[in-house]
């Protein structure tokens, strides 16, 4: 258990290294100029001189490395070509925004997924109900091949401007929370009540199950207490999985709905070429993930020690 | 003279933000009882960032400190100058003379002092302060000097917009002065509305202040007890706020403003903002070196229709160069770019030695027309839409034309450095028409900022007489120099770029992208 | 592999899109370049069903036009996407250790990144445009093909030829070339179908970001990321790409669900007529049995009948052994008993009783009391996320109205009964935390929870070993002489059955063939298969795992047994008679009864 522990740390660890070295790379890596090309095709030469200097650029690339890399041990990830606020305060501003918005889409999508997919499973057991096994599978295919931004201004659509009901945009009160989490947490939802299906089947084809079955367990206990837990860990996993994505994929959610979270920030970033505020971002999201990722495991390692186990 | 390329370049940044707005008071469909207890609340496309008004280098920013800040003039409804903190002034080619209302405090309740102001101006153009609104918003190497009740701004050579450059000064008093990390998050003006929270790329709330009474539209007690500037980036969503009542104003560029004029109770006024307009590369060897065949190509086109579908149909014919308020009003323009005539436009090219060649293509000495269209992607699908049915017409009159769509990484190095482009469609917003000088003369690129290797004799010679003259005489040899490049066929002014500002159970004053904050009022109902 | 309407509808998708892509452009091509200065920007009208875009075009059939680059984009991002991730993949096969070990480590640290991160870092530092896109989406796709290069390569490295190639000192590059890549092609281009439709989703998703395709090229996403600034006012002009992205990923998606369902799975039994079994001459209810069963019989849809009227009766204190080989339906006979025969299994009967009384009558409490089953595998039958004592008490709480506390001291003394020291302990423990023999004990303490009138243990040694096996086998005899229970012992093992039964009951091709009591086995086994299950044994210490290896021939399946005696085309004593009618199951002198024409 420890050792794997270790294993996994050591692993985390050179990722960060690669996730650290790319995004440094990035500003190098652009065609052209990076500071032309933020400031315009009519900046005066001097601003992009000065602006070179302040980046840095003008040093030879080990040496903007090594700055770069203690710049971001004390939280400095330099300052917006824009408004001049420190990349940091920017993202520290932000993240949260992002991160509430990519767990809470997460739960919704684990507490809707994970009973529809069970109820699915226990209904099309062993090839019966073959009509629902196929609705199923195919409504759920449907929705997770829309992507999220489509839904995002349906919603909107409906909700907002057709039925005045809800917030159009913005983050106000917990109502303005509804749609943006709906629209991320549907096609994740879709893909997890697959996924919550296929483990309940597994699940209940085990002789344990049979063996519960043969208590004569009543239909709510047998589920509830001898099946979801099982389901759980490989459920889970996936959902820890789902929100490193669902961070990044809720990009042009936050858009459509002018959340103040990081996705909004990075598209005004990559299109008003404001460099450090992009590759800030990109490391911020790439780090998250990662760690979610790290947490997944570790917690996982936690929960099913047979996992670990098997793997020392 | 490259100082003044920055305005262009900041004016690129943010097309969102365009600087000259228009003047004007949206009036809302009903205007019953005011209401100065609620919160005007209104969105802005993009976050200000820091809120120093010596390092604000975005449009947005000013937009945003014009709540907050007093400045020494306004801008009219008309163009002209109005006061502002200053009540009278004396105008010198190289100097302008300030005289200060005595009744102006600041919001931490201290006096306005004409030390204020020059401490202002001075920390600007510091070189050590490194602003980025030094040698752009504010002349390069002004001073300012405190008198008793005035204060002096003089720039080192004569400046004809010395006066009008006094607009774009937002003028610090207090604490602000002396400790300036307090105005990153906070505001230290004379304003009728103190900053009381900022949340980065949400909101900013400014409270009221009471006490105000030196506005040129009412007083502290008229105005709504909060006002909210709202962080939307996106119109869309912007509209819809609107729509469910949740903002009480918003700019609308796009689309969404057809949706704006169909939803009943919303006040509208449109203003022009910025032209679209295109460049002939003037370089050695160039189609566009020769005049008959600059005119020629500027007839094949229909500047209506090509207007039309540049500005997705709510453009205006242009006037001029300046976005408005201009300083010095009149139109440019009308009658001095040559009318769409396809027959006209064969024969010119013909006499001009452009031949048709078998497949179509005119050929002069061997060589075909070919023309490299090159336009900006980043700017809507209208610009887009404009350079294709620009390159269809100019197919009909025997030209080969090569769409060149570009980033503006790459538009900007074929601008400066590799010069890959024949015809150029480049949006250049200033707010003075001393800032265009330094583009439309002088040194050629990739030496100056020149681009289009302009030599247009006539333009530089009007403009150098323009520059010693402050006032009316000065900008009648101004608007004569715009009409020097349009007949030559320099650059085509197509259409004036429009915005509209929506408001919704308000009204306001809002001009030349700053706000005026004593005309905010809520109206009920609406 | 078309027969689920999601299937059926995914074809469709897929294959509408792909006629789109050829004629698309030739048809509707003009109208999607016809400039009308007079018509920009206009919403849906009879002339333009979809509206027009900012050159009063019509985007209908800019629409239609766009399937096929956006098809062409699709397909050349998958295929980038595949090739690296193969190469990727291989690589760690043919380079040296280290070499190899980094490159997985980097597939790794790769799979785990979302893709749409990847996809715009690589298309911001490649350039932006359609080749940015392609490319990033490529870059996007690699790692997962990668991944499953990696772990198919793996798994056929480890077959027998591969390593036979080694050994013949074949170089690495010839072995994966030769024999490893051809044989993970399949599952690779099945895979590749899946990447396609996400490349398409994928490059949609650039192009509205405006990442992708620039004008005056177009795809769906670049006419969406025009459109979706009018989506307000002109939501049609939206609808079309937008429609078109999800149609096609959906399809793209149902067809790829279709095709790895189809190579996964073997094709779904079909729904032929399910024969009634015919009536079996009554026997005579056997009052005081714990199990009484008559005419049992399970059948599968298709006609297949693994158990077939099979009478079984259990005494009280008694242990009835049931032996047979794998596939003799001892196994579903004892899930018929016990009422957990798997849908779409139907189970038919002439009388089941448990002490008397009609099991279909009975209670659940009843049932869930006075049943107990053990399974053959003591690492699988028990809960891996419960405590062994919450689900002993379980019984007790659900069917006795026993509280909390009582269920568990009562678990606790159960498990204290069948030998397990420290039950109160192990109780607090879960299942992993046990041995296979002590977790065994714990499933048989789960039985005696209630108050078993019949324990039914389905092979409960098989997977334990030798001494393990004796000690479970000494506590089920114990259990059973305490309790009075009667129970069922199911093994193919008739020497242990031999060691720990009273009676033998010996299943044929899911008949019973012979049943007698087990101290006349040796001497009076009567049906020639019994007698070769025993013959089998030399002595009693043979290694059990291979049984019945002397009889030649196999048993027929369920679905192939015909009229005669099953077991005629291996039994030496057959008859022409043998092969046309079935012998009944007759008495063969006291307590033994068998089916044989050549015996009775």
């Amino acid at each position: 258990m420890r050792r794997t522990l270790i294993r996994r740390l050591i692993r985390f660890g050179v990722s960060l290294a690669v996730l650290v070295l790319a995004a440094f790379a990035m500003i190098h890596l652009i065609p052209g100029d990076p500071v032309r090309a933020s400031l315009g095709p009519a900046a005066p030469v001097e601003l992009v001189e000065a602006r070179r200097a302040a980046l840095g650029l003008d040093r030879p690339l080990p040496e903007q490395l090594v700055t770069y890399v203690s710049g971001l041990v004390t939280g400095d990830m330099g300052t917006s070509f824009l408004t001049g606020e420190p990349v940091t305060a920017v993202i520290a501003a932000r993240l949260p925004n992002t991160l509430t918005l990519a767990l809470l889409a997460t739960a919704a999508a684990l507490l809707a997924a994970v009973p529809l997919g069970m109820w699915a499973a226990v209904r099309t057991e062993n090839g019966r109900n073959r009509g629902t096994e196929a609705t199923f599978g195919g409504v759920t295919s449907a929705v997770v091949a829309v992507p999220e931004f489509l839904y995002a201004i349906a919603l909107v659509a409906v909700f907002a401007i057709g039925l005045r009901l809800l917030p159009p945009a913005g983050q106000s009160g917990p109502e303005s929370y509804l749609l943006p989490v709906l629209a991320l947490a549907l096609g994740p939802a879709a893909m997890l009540a697959r996924i919550a299906r296929v483990e309940t089947l597994r699940v209940l084809g085990t002789d344990y199950v049979r063996l519960a079955r043969a208590k004569r367990l009543p239909a709510a206990r047998l589920h509830l207490r001898h099946v979801l837990p099982n389901t759980l860990t490989a459920t889970l996993t996936l959902g820890g999985l789902l929100l490193g994505s669902l961070i990044a994929g809720s990009v042009l959610v936050e858009y459509v709905f002018a959340w103040p979270g990081l996705g909004g920030k990075i598209v005004e970033a990559i299109t008003q070429k404001d460099y450090p505020v992009a590759q800030g971002v990109i490391l911020v999201y790439g780090a998250v993930v990662l760690l979610v990722n790290l947490l997944v495991d570790v917690v996982l390692g936690v929960l099913d020690p047979t996992s670990a186990i098997k793997e020392s | 003279m490259k100082r003044t390329a920055g305005a262009a370049a900041l004016a690129l940044l943010a097309p969102l933000a365009a600087s000259g707005c228009g003047a004007g008071t949206p009036e809302a469909a009903s205007t019953s009882t005011t209401d100065t207890s609620g919160t005007f609340t209104f969105a802005i496309p993009a976050d200000p960032g820091a809120l120093d008004p010596a390092m604000g280098v975005l449009s947005i920013t000013n937009t945003v400190l014009s709540v907050a800040y007093d400045t020494l003039v306004r801008s009219g409804e008309d163009g002209g100058v109005v006061p502002g903190l200053a009540e009278k002034w004396d105008v010198k080619p190289d100097s302008v003379t300030f005289t200060l209302r005595k009744d102006a405090t600041c919001s931490d309740g201290s006096p306005v002092t004409p030390e204020n102001v020059a401490a202002t101006v001075n920390h600007i153009t510091d070189p050590d302060t490194k602003s980025p609104v030094n040698g752009v918003l504010v002349p390069a190497g002004m001073k300012a000097e405190a008198g008793q009740d005035t204060v002096t701004l003089s720039t080192p050579e004569p400046f004809g917009f010395i006066l009008e450059s006094a607009r774009d000064i937002f003028i610090v008093c207090g604490k602000g002065l002396e400790d300036r990390s307090l105005l990153t998050r906070g505001t230290s003006g004379s304003g009728p509305y103190v900053l009381s929270e900022a949340v980065p790329g949400d909101h900013y709330t400014f409270k009221v202040r009471r006490d105000y009474a030196w506005g040129s539209s009412g007083t502290g007690a008229d105005l709504p007890e909060q006002v909210v500037l709202k962080v939307v980036p996106n119109e869309q969503t912007a509209a819809n706020l609107l729509v469910a009542g949740t903002v009480n104003g918003a700019q609308f560029l796009g689309p969404d403003r057809a949706r704006m004029e169909s939803t009943p109770g919303v006040g509208q006024i449109v203003h022009s903002v910025g032209n679209g307009q295109f460049f002939y590369h003037q370089g050695e060897g160039r189609p566009g070196a020769d005049p008959a065949v600059r005119k020629a190509l500027t007839q094949a086109l229909n500047l209506t229709e090509l207007g039309g579908i540049a500005s997705g149909g709510t453009g205006r014919p242009a006037t001029g160069l300046v976005a408005e308020p201009r300083p010095c009003p009149g139109d440019t323009v009308a009658g001095h770019v040559p009318a769409f005539d396809e027959a006209a436009a064969a024969a010119a090219l013909d006499a001009a030695g452009w031949k048709p060649g078998p497949d179509g293509i005119r050929v002069k000495d061997g060589e075909k027309l070919t023309l490299s269209l090159l336009y900006p992607t980043t700017r809507g699908p209208g610009v887009q839409a404009a350079a294709e049915y620009m390159a269809a017409a100019w197919q009909k009159a025997g030209a080969d034309v090569k769409l060149n769509g570009a980033l503006d990484t790459k538009l900007s190095e074929s601008l400066n450095v590799t010069q890959d482009w024949d015809v150029v469609w480049l949006p250049i917003t200033v707010t003075l028409p001393s800032q265009l000088v330094g583009f439309l003369s002088g040194p050629a690129a990739p030496e100056g900022a020149n681009f289009a290797h302009l030599d247009n004799k006539r333009y530089a010679e009007l403009v150098t007489e323009a520059n010693g003259i402050p006032g009316e005489k000065g900008c009648e040899l101004w608007l004569q120099a715009e009409s020097a490049l349009f007949e030559n066929a320099d650059l085509v002014p197509v259409v004036a770029n429009t915005v509209l500002t929506a408001t919704r159970n308000a009204t306001f004053g809002f001009s030349g992208g700053l706000f005026d904050p004593s005309s905010f009022r809520l109206t009920q109902g609406g | 592999m078309l027969r689920t309407p999601a299937a059926i509808a995914g074809a469709a998708l897929v294959t509408l899109m792909l006629v789109l892509a050829v004629i698309g452009p030739p048809i509707w091509g003009e109208a999607a370049a016809r400039v009308d200065a007079g018509a920009i920007l206009q919403g849906s009208s009879a002339a333009h069903p979809l509206g027009t875009d900012n050159l009063g075009r019509d985007l209908l059939a800019r629409v239609l036009v766009a399937s096929r680059y956006s098809l062409q984009l699709a397909i050349a991002a998958a295929l980038i996407g595949a090739i690296a991730g193969i190469v990727l993949g291989a690589l760690p096969s043919v380079l040296p250790l280290r070499a190899g070990r980094l490159v997985t480590g980097t597939v790794n640290a790769l799979v785990a990144f979302p893709g749409l991160l990847l996809a715009m870092f690589t298309a911001v530092v490649a350039g932006l445009g359609a080749r940015g896109a392609v490319l990033g989406i490529g870059a996007a796709i690699a790692p997962g093909f990668a991944r499953l290069t990696q772990t198919l390569a793996a798994s056929v490295a480890r077959a027998d030829y591969v390593a036979a190639a080694r050994m013949l000192r074949v170089p690495r590059r010839r072995i994966l070339a030769r024999h490893v890549l051809p044989n993970i092609a399949e599952p690779l281009i099945l895979n590749l179908t899946q990447a396609l439709g996400g490349a398409l989703l994928g490059l949609a998703g650039m192009s509205f970001l405006g990442l992708g395709v620039q004008p005056p090229d177009y795809d769906w996403g670049r006419l969406l990321f025009d459109g979706f600034g009018r989506i307000y006012i002109h939501p049609e002009v939206a609808l079309g790409p937008a429609a078109a992205i999800a149609l096609a990923g959906i399809g793209f998606n149902l067809l790829g669900d279709a095709l790895a369902r189809h190579a996964a799975r073997t094709p779904a039994p079909s729904r032929a007529a399910e024969p009634r079994p015919r009536p079996v001459p009554d026997t005579e209810p056997e009052p005081g049995a714990v199990l009484d069963a008559a005419g049992l019989t399970v059948t599968f849809p298709g006609g297949v009948t693994p158990v077939r009227e099979v009478s079984l009766t259990v005494r009280p204190g008694e242990i009835v052994g049931l032996v047979g080989e794998s596939g003799s339906g001892k196994s579903l006979t004892a899930a018929a008993v016990g009422g957990l025969v798997p849908y779409p299994g139907t189970v038919h009967h002439e009388r089941l009783r448990l002490c008397g009384e009609d099991m279909a009558g009975l209670s659940r409490e009843r049932l869930g009391t006075s049943l107990a089953m053990v399974f053959q595998d003591p690492m699988a039958s028990l809960n891996p996320a419960l405590k062994i004592g919450g689900q002993l008490a379980e019984v007790a709480v659900v069917h006795q109205n026993a509280t909390r506390d009582e269920a568990r001291r009562r678990a606790v003394d159960r498990l204290g009964h069948v030998g397990l020291p420290e039950p109160g302990k192990q109780a607090g423990r879960h299942p992993h935390q046990l041995s296979g023999g002590m977790r065994q004990r714990a499933v048989i303490a789960m039985g005696l929870m209630g108050n078993p009138k019949l324990i039914i243990a389905d092979e409960p040694t098989t997977a334990l070993d030798v001494t393990v096996q004796r000690q479970i086998l000494r506590l089920l005899r114990d259990v059973v002489d305490e309790s009075g229970a009667g129970a069922l012992f199911i093994s193919h093992d008739i020497a242990v059955v031999g060691e720990l039964c009273d009676r033998v009951v010996v299943m044929y091709a899911g008949r019973v063939v012979e049943e007698l009591p087990v101290d006349r086995l040796a001497k009076d086994a009567a049906h020639p298969y019994t007698q070769a299950l025993i013959a089998s044994l030399p002595d009693m210490d043979t290694d059990r795992s291979l049984p019945l290896a002397s009889i030649p021939g196999r048993q027929p399946a369920p679905a192939e047994v015909g009229f005669g005696c099953a077991f005629a085309p291996r039994c030496p004593l057959a008859t022409a008679r043998c092969t046309t009618d079935r012998p009944p199951l007759e008495p063969h002198g006291h307590d033994h009864r068998v089916a044989c024409w050549e015996v009775s």
